[in-house]
């Protein structure tokens, strides 16, 4: 078999294959919006690993609950908290995860991309579905 | 009577580099293709591609190492096989040298499953050593392959 028809039939043998995986609905058609977007992290993909988290809902709702050890950034103001979340990080380096209060904000979103450019080194998330989601797990 | 022993044992070995090699990248792909979000996660981490490509080389990605592992075990795919392979193994190295050059303390995703969250951070320089090994036997492989295809007879 020459080289040309061995590829032919690898190709089409992974073309079976790709559409097996599509067909059975192992992988999510490419070209569909996905479900977790690029930045984003599942409550139940995030719960019990080791996270810096950080709250970006208002001061009054961060009073009356947050995840355990969450950090709370200051939205109207995020510069003032960025040398804390630095030094939380540089003390401990891991994944950094923000969070507002539910799907429908997009605060950790904004924050996420600003912190991103703040801290390039850093792996750096937000919470699909928020503090919402947290709470529905807990 | 070294080269009669040496000539005997060559076989051999590399039929254990292809057994390796095989059984690597079999092992690799099944994660991939149970979960390929997770592998696309991985990919993007690298941040050399954006979302959309990431979902496609995830989706293609493991069904390469997939029929490739299987390939390399199977007579009528094993040129083609091996050749994949070796640019795949190149890729690889070329990515974790950027990643490492760009110090990206990301998971390898090498084996699927793990993320960056999951897993230990990515020992780059292991990596590249295995990868260079791993191309090394399967240079091996494709020179003998190449070799034996073209000492078969052609009918005229």
């Amino acid at each position: 078999m020459s080289l040309t028809k061995e590829f032919s039939l690898f190709g089409i043998l992974v073309l079976i294959g790709v559409g097996f995986s599509l067909f059975t609905g192992w992988a999510p058609p490419p070209w569909q919006k996905p479900t977790l977007e690029s930045g984003e992290i599942r409550a139940i993909d995030a719960r019990g690993l080791d996270i810096l988290w950080i709250d970006a809902r208002t001061q009054k709702a961060y009073a009356e609950a947050h995840i355990p050890n969450a950090i709370w950034l200051n939205t109207e103001d995020p510069d003032a908290e960025l040398m804390h979340i630095t030094v939380a990080w540089l003390e401990n380096p891991k994944p950094i995860v923000l969070y507002c209060s539910s799907a429908a904000c997009s605060s950790s979103k904004e924050l996420a991309n600003w912190l991103r450019n703040q801290l390039p080194d850093a792996e750096i998330y937000s919470l699909k579905g928020g503090w919402s989601s947290w709470l529905q797990l807990n | 009577m070294a080269s009669i022993k040496l000539n005997s044992i060559y076989p051999l070995f590399l039929l254990i580099i292809r057994l390796v090699i095989a059984a690597v990248f079999l092992s690799a792909a099944l994660p991939k293709i149970q979960n390929p979000e997770a592998f696309g996660m991985a990919i993007l981490n690298y941040r050399v591609s954006g979302p959309i490509l990431s979902s496609w080389v995830a989706l293609f990605l493991p069904w390469i190492e997939l029929i490739a592992g299987f390939g390399l075990i199977i007579y009528p795919l094993r040129r083609a096989s091996s050749l994949t392979i070796a640019i795949l193994l190149l890729l690889f190295i070329v990515m974790h040298l950027q990643a490492w050059t760009r110090g990206l303390e990301i998971a390898c995703g090498c084996f699927g499953s793990e993320t960056a969250l999951t897993s230990s951070v990515t020992n780059y320089l292991w990596l590249i050593i295995r990868n260079t090994t791993l191309l090394i036997g399967c240079s091996l492989l494709l020179h003998k392959d190449l070799r034996n295809q073209s000492k078969i007879p052609v009918a005229s």
